[in-house]
């Protein structure tokens, strides 16, 4: 099995993270056979188009145990999603990712030691061999010496061949002494033992000339240049200007990057410049910029035959002497290339006098070198001048972006001119480190980094006679602007900017380390599938169940097991629910299916399955298991799309009967995501519905079946402020400000009926909207199905999943929001390595927790009267910093089953006063100083019961009672939970005590028990109902 | 055809009304008296469709009597008109045949180009389910007949499952599957037929909480058809029928068929998911709430396409609902071509993927252009 190892690092929107290989490289080894490279013999070529999925390695061994230099001649990966990796001779990384754009050519890394691994590691989608990708095209060379480097330049020899010369600047000969080049167009080779340049041709335009430098001396180090051409004689290039005294100065610089004061028919779409920008489309447009990251170009795409216009800002040349010219780089590559003016006037709005025009393609490729373009501008000197660029479309097909850059204009004199090229680098969260060119000899320069959007400084800024400065102090996770002008003397110029950055935004509470678990078919759970408490990852197919079973020794099957099953009538496509529903300790499943509900039985050495299918058409959304009638049995529930919803109770011999009503009967379904909570502390389970309709008013209003106790459900959505008509597909309930009531977030799908909305438990059957101090919003940005709560960093304050955002709770009802820390579709939770932390897994990537130094403990409930997972239970965890709430449950979010088990975090507390535990029959546990950091499996009735003192006075009358009973108490028992168990001990009844009064007329004639219970303690009486 | 009933049925209009006077009054100075009655009689040729809305839906096809001869062969019977829209739902590669009857005393009128024509109050659509080349022994298979009938509240829905002998079709809206292998241009298919329950008709076929047809638009029906008396278009058919108003504009604007490979390509994806994705795709339908809006007269907007908009719900590996140029990376091109049925669209009617549309629709996206922003 493949393990690939990677850090997240969360909260950008790019998430190909930092890739670590660990066993990686052992599978290369075994999955390729290794090339050696022969150090007397020269370097060794490699091709390759990669595929989908791909992990192909490549692995290269020296001769004589010399490193080895990997050198990338041309080649291509899909930018974000591909990565190309290359791994040194230990096994660890030395590079990667996606070249420069997804472009490889020019990469080049150098091994220590004698060998160097190269491979590719693609995703499910857009290969090279489907994509037409340039195929990998790699040299493999021993470094037993210093490779020469040199410059290639395109000179352009039109006037005298009607072609193109190109020069070979030798900066370095490298460890030789002598170097011999050639072309590949049969040219005399040219010898040298010095740096310097070289010249060839000339050649006719459009050869495709490529230079070899070779070491005389080791053939390892000979060297290539990329393909050279001049496809078209070009337009004059510049001539520079000379000063009567002194020297020239770029009097305007303009690198696209960071433009200002450029007005005309800028980035609106087809048919204008785009500034500052790149072509972006394929079969046009330089590969990259001349200078800087950006230049500017007109968008052709659409077909558009319109005429754009960029103006400059104003140059002031009244004080220029000696002469005056413009010049920029121009690169018209695309076959539908329209014309180009250039044109100067005196004023922004013209009118101008074109001094400069070409019309179709000049470059014949995107890698072809930008033509540099000069026009003389002496008969301006003394004039403030604009420069319009204006491109005029032919009218068909997109091939024709005319792109601009390093437009300058040149001249003599004495300016104070503004710097070029801010750039901002080594940014941080709250610092960043700031530079700039001088253009005219400055050396004096004022700067402001301030809120982004916040426009040109009005008054000063801070004073510095360096071009680089640390700024700090900045607010984390921030844009912001920069601007500097040059001061010289008196006089300043004017501002320069604004160049955009953004603080890094802090990292996330807990960051997870992701790897592969090579699930088969749709990972759809992480719970315990054998009865041992710790959860498993199970993945589904119509004929397949895949389980990774965690072992007692930490940590998922390196290999899973695989149940074949009869084929599925319906597959857990919409969601898959859990529990050991018949009770032989094995867990079965429910698939919820578009068109049925099947339910696997695990057999009684949970080594088989048996499917059960109903004929009832029902388009699955949420499914549970919970026991609806209180009779120890685990019964289903299935939320229906388009119908009322439906359930399946069983009889306890592992027997479901179809039951469609009572539980959610809109006519037109909408329901997608239920979840069982007690929301009003009355000691059962009630259930809320999100839900999510198009054209309906009605339908896609959530709803909230409150139990009454005795199994009815009432629906009270309305009177709890909670009827929102949110289109949602999950909910995710937990006591975020752990005042002991569940509160619950509301996960938008759409915005199309209001967004994500967090109500408050007032713990009085109302809940207030408290979103708006919730720090949610606008933070959260994405939409999505999935939400559940969790308490990742085990701080003792549940945080909220939602669709691979981690908003973490601060224990107060706000919460501070990452974004893109697991996966986009939550997955499902549990705790896979058994450390306390919760964990999460979506398809074959394993998001583990990172950890950190919190306690926590972890509990499993195991019913005996009770359902036998307890689900429906209420657990108390009771610290010295307070008490935390968890139901038990099975089936949360949207589509997947996640853990049973319940966890808490309890931060830096190191005892649990006790833990309490109320069962669904309505047993109470009292587990008195547990253990912290520790997994407790708590079962049924394990512990004595705490006797309640202050209600040793409390009486009933009459006795035998008829329909109501009196309650006499000294103490006041509102609030109090009144539970009547038959002689046999089953709950017959439940309720929160509202008045010391219970009505009892529904019971049978019999004996029973009262209990009166609050905080864990009760008290007992027995009465006879006749 | 319709024209001539028309004509015919004013004429014998007018002959019951000489019959009524003459044997009322018996005027002696009629100068055409009713005698010889009996050989100038023309019988009023009346569509002998069982209508009976009360007791819709009769328990089996062949009650309502719209077709004559064998019912398999699907001849309609008088007044049961057969159209086609220009394009058509995909239906896990069934072959559909639709008709549409009305009572003789009422008739439809036009709304506008992108409206479902108004239909009056009886109006039964019928449209019938089949594939060609069914193995092993390469027959035709009827799998449904499936009608809409407009009361004066709502419409209705019954849906007919065909017999193994091809000679019934029996009432079911409990929904059910069948398993049809079929040849299709040459190529082995195999499909878990779906046969909708109810609730499942409702879902595709309403607007807000009203059941509603889908097809009949005049921007689906303004085309020539081959109707047993000649080709004519389908508009002009149901005018001269008398199932239409003859109020139409001069000029409608109308999808093409997909597949005609003569026609701009986004023409042809705009038609095809107008007719496949719009019903669930535009306002008052199942999915509003997401934001594409797929329906003809709304689709040349690039945003109501998808085309570089955020999807609401992230699948792994996809970018915009529409990425120019790179259909890989498209959400739109995934959900047509995965069998998942959690992910693939249309949600309801299809099990598997119809090779040619998603051929087209990635023809269509890897030629788009636009930069997203």
């Amino acid at each position: 099995m493949l393990y690939i190892l990677q850090y997240v690092t969360a909260n950008t929107s790019f998430m190909k993270k930092i890739t670590l290989l660990i066993g990686f490289i052992a599978s290369c080894f075994l999955a390729s056979a290794q090339t050696t490279v022969n150090c007397s013999a020269g370097a060794v070529n490699t091709t390759y188009c990669y595929s989908n999925n791909d992990t192909t390695s490549f692995v290269f061994v020296s001769s004589d145990g010399s490193d080895l230099i990997v050198e990338f001649n041309a080649g291509q990966v899909e930018d974000t999603y591909d990565q190309l990796i290359v791994l040194d001779t230990d096994g660890s990384q030395l590079y990667s990712g996606y070249g420069n754009n997804g472009d490889l050519t020019g990469l080049t890394f150098q091994s220590n030691g004698d060998t160097i691994t190269v491979a590719i590691n693609s995703d499910f989608i857009v290969n090279c061999v489907t994509n037409n990708y340039v195929q990998w095209d790699f040299d493999v060379k021993c470094a037993t010496c210093t490779s020469p480097t040199a410059n290639y330049t395109v000179v352009d020899d039109c006037a005298n061949s009607n072609g193109f010369l190109v020069d070979v600047n030798i900066a370095n000969l490298g460890s030789a002494t002598s170097l011999t080049v050639s072309d590949n167009q049969g040219s005399a080779n040219q010898t040298t033992s010095a740096v310097g340049t070289l010249q060839f041709g000339p050649y006719a335009n459009a050869t495709a000339v490529e230079i070899t430098i070779q070491n005389d001396q080791d053939i390892n180090c000979s060297v290539n240049s990329a393909s050279l051409t001049q496809s078209n004689c070009p337009p004059p290039a510049p001539v520079g200007v000379t000063c009567g005294s002194g020297s020239s100065v770029f009097l305007f610089t303009e690198e696209f990057d960071a433009p200002s004061g450029w007005t005309g028919d800028l980035n609106m779409d087809n048919g204008s410049w785009e500034i500052p920008d790149d072509s972006g489309s394929g079969d046009t447009g330089p590969n990259a910029a001349f200078s800087g990251s950006n230049y500017m170009n007109y968008e052709a795409s659409g077909g558009t035959s319109a005429t754009a216009s960029a103006v400059s800002p104003a140059i002031d040349l009244t004080s220029a002497t000696d002469g005056a010219e413009l010049s920029f780089y121009m690169h018209a590559y695309g076959d539908d290339m329209g014309t180009l003016n250039v044109n100067v006037g005196t004023s922004a709005t013209g009118p101008f006098t074109t001094v400069f025009t070409r019309s179709g393609e000049l470059q014949t490729s995107g890698a072809e070198a930008w033509a540099p373009v000069g026009i003389d501008l002496s008969a301006y000197l003394g004039q403030v001048i604009y420069v319009e660029f204006s491109h005029t479309g032919i009218g068909v097909g997109f091939h024709g972006d005319m792109s601009i850059d390093l437009v300058r204009v040149e001249t003599c004199g004495s300016f104070c001119i503004a710097p070029s090229s801010i750039s901002a680098s080594a940014i941080t969260q709250d610092a960043v480190t700031i530079s700039w060119s001088p253009n005219n000899g400055e050396t004096a320069w004022e700067y402001v980094v301030q809120l982004a959007g916040t426009g040109t400084p009005s008054g000063s800024g801070t004073a510095t006679t360096t071009t680089t400065v640390n700024v700090s102090s900045l607010t984390p996770g921030t844009p912001y602007e920069i601007y500097v002008r040059a001061i010289c003397g008196s006089d300043t110029s004017v501002w320069s900017g604004p160049v955009n950055f953004s603080t890094m935004a802090p990292p996330p509470p807990i960051g997870f380390t992701t790897s592969s678990v090579s699930t088969t078919g749709s990972q759809r759970a992480a719970v315990d599938m054998n009865g041992d408490f710790l959860d498993d990852v199970v993945s589904v197919s119509a004929t397949n169940i895949n389980i990774f079973y965690q072992q007692s020794s930490g940590g998922l099957s390196t290999t899973p097991v695989n149940i074949s099953t009869t084929t599925a009538d319906f597959t857990p496509s919409w969601s898959l629910a859990a529990a050991d529903y018949d009770r032989n300790g094995f867990t079965d499943l429910l698939y919820g299916g578009g068109n049925g509900v099947t339910f696997m039985k695990a057999n009684a050495t949970g080594t088989a399955f048996t499917e059960i299918s109903g004929p009832e058409y029902v388009f699955s959304q949420r499914s549970n298991f919970i026991d609806l009638n209180n009779d120890g049995n685990l019964d289903a529930f299935v939320c229906h799309d388009v119908d009322p919803n439906v359930y399946y109770m069983n009889d306890g011999s592992g027997n479901l009967t179809f039951n469609q009503g009572g539980l959610g009967d809109d006519a037109g379904g909408g329901n997608y995501g239920s979840i069982w909570i007690d929301y009003d502390n009355d000691r059962d389970m009630d259930m809320f519905i999100a839900k999510c309709r198009g054209g309906a008013t009605t339908i896609n209003i959530n709803e909230m079946h409150e139990n009454d106790g005795s199994g009815n459900f009432v629906e009270v959505a309305s009177a709890l402020n909670l009827a929102d008509p949110i289109q949602t597909w999950s909910s995710a309930w937990g006591d975020f400000d752990n005042d002991g009531d569940m509160d619950v977030f509301v996960g938008a799908s759409s915005t199309s009926n209001g967004t994500h909305k967090l109500m408050r438990n007032n713990g009085n059957s109302t809940f207030t909207d408290v979103t708006s101090t919730s720090g949610i919003l606008p933070d959260l940005t994405n939409i999505g199905i999935e939400n559940a709560t969790h308490d990742f960093d085990n701080d003792g304050n549940l945080d909220i999943a939602s669709n691979g955002s981690i908003l973490f709770g601060n224990g107060n009802m706000t919460f501070t929001v990452y974004d893109n820390v697991i996966a986009g579709n939550n997955g499902s939770f549990g705790d896979l390595n058994h450390d306390g932390f919760v964990d999460a897994i979506s398809g074959t990537t394993l998001y583990m927790n990172d950890t950190n130094s919190n306690n926590w403990v972890t509990i499993s409930t195991s019913g005996v009267a009770s359902n036998v997972h307890g689900i429906g239970a209420r657990i108390e965890v009771h610290t010295a910093a307070g008490t935390q709430i968890r139901d038990v449950r099975s089936g949360e979010g949207f589509r997947f089953m996640s853990t049973m088990n319940a966890h808490f975090g309890l931060g830096t507390e190191s005892a649990i006063t006790n833990i309490v535990i109320y069962w669904p029959s309505g047993t109470i546990d009292n587990l008195v100083n547990p253990a912290i950091n520790t997994h407790h499996i708590i079962t049924e009735g394990q512990t004595l019961s705490i006797p309640d003192e202050t209600l040793e006075s409390v009486a009933i009358h009459p006795n035998p009672v008829g329909k109501i009973m009196n309650i006499n108490s000294p103490v006041n028992l509102v609030g109090k939970i009144a539970t009547i168990f038959n002689i046999e001990g089953k709950r017959v009844m439940n309720l929160k005590l509202k008045e010391h009064a219970i009505d009892v007329s529904r019971l049978q004639t019999g004996n029973y028990i009262l209990r009166l219970e609050s905080d864990g303690k009760i008290f007992t009486q027995k009465f006879i109902k006749q | 055809m319709i024209k001539k009933l028309r004509e015919v049925a004013i004429l014998a209009t007018f002959a019951v009304m000489l019959f009524s006077c003459g044997s009322d009054d018996n005027d002696p100075t009629d100068p055409n008296p009713p005698m010889g009655m009996d050989d100038d009689y023309i019988p009023i040729p009346t569509s002998p469709v069982v209508y009976n809305p009360d007791a819709f839906p009769f328990n089996s096809l062949s009650e309502y009597n719209f077709f004559e001869g064998d019912m398999k062969n699907q001849t309609p019977v008088l007044g049961v008109i057969p159209y086609e829209p220009i394009s058509s739902l995909f239906t896990d590669y069934a072959k559909k045949k639709r008709f549409i009857w009305m009572p003789s005393d009422v008739q439809a009128s036009y709304v506008a180009d992108m409206e479902l024509i108004d239909m009056p109050v009886g109006t039964i659509l019928i449209k019938t389910f089949y594939y060609n080349n069914v193995q092993p022994g390469n027959t035709t298979r009827i799998i449904e007949t499936r009608l809409m009938l407009k009361k004066v509240d709502n419409w209705y829905f019954a849906d007919y499952i065909w017999n193994d002998e091809q000679t019934e079709a029996t009432f079911s809206l409990d929904g059910s599957f069948t398993n049809v292998d079929f040849m299709e241009v040459g190529e082995m298919k195999s499909t878990n037929y779906r046969i909708p329950s109810e609730v499942e008709c409702f879902t595709c076929h309403k607007n807000g909480t009203q059941a509603i047809p889908i097809g009949l638009k005049p921007q689906n029906l303004n085309s020539m058809y081959d109707f047993a008396d000649g080709t004519e278009n389908q508009l002009q058919k149901f005018i001269d029928e008398g199932y239409l108003a003859d109020n139409l504009p001069t000029t409608i604007n109308t999808v093409v068929k997909w597949s005609d490979e003569t026609q701009p390509i986004d023409l042809r994806v705009r038609s095809y998911i107008d007719i496949n994705c719009a019903h669930c795709h535009q306002e008052l339908s199942h999915c509003d709430y997401r934001p594409v809006r797929f329906a003809f007269d709304e689709s040349a907007n690039p945003d109501n396409l998808g085309i570089c908009v955020d999807p609401d719900e992230a699948i792994t590996g996809m970018t915009n609902i529409v990425t120019p140029s790179l259909k890989e990376r498209s959400v739109l091109y995934f959900r047509i071509n995965t069998e998942a049925e959690e992910l693939r669209m249309p949600l309801l009617g299809r099990s598997i993927i119809h090779k040619e549309a998603v051929r087209m629709i990635g023809q269509w996206i890897d030629g788009l252009t636009t930069e997203c922003d």
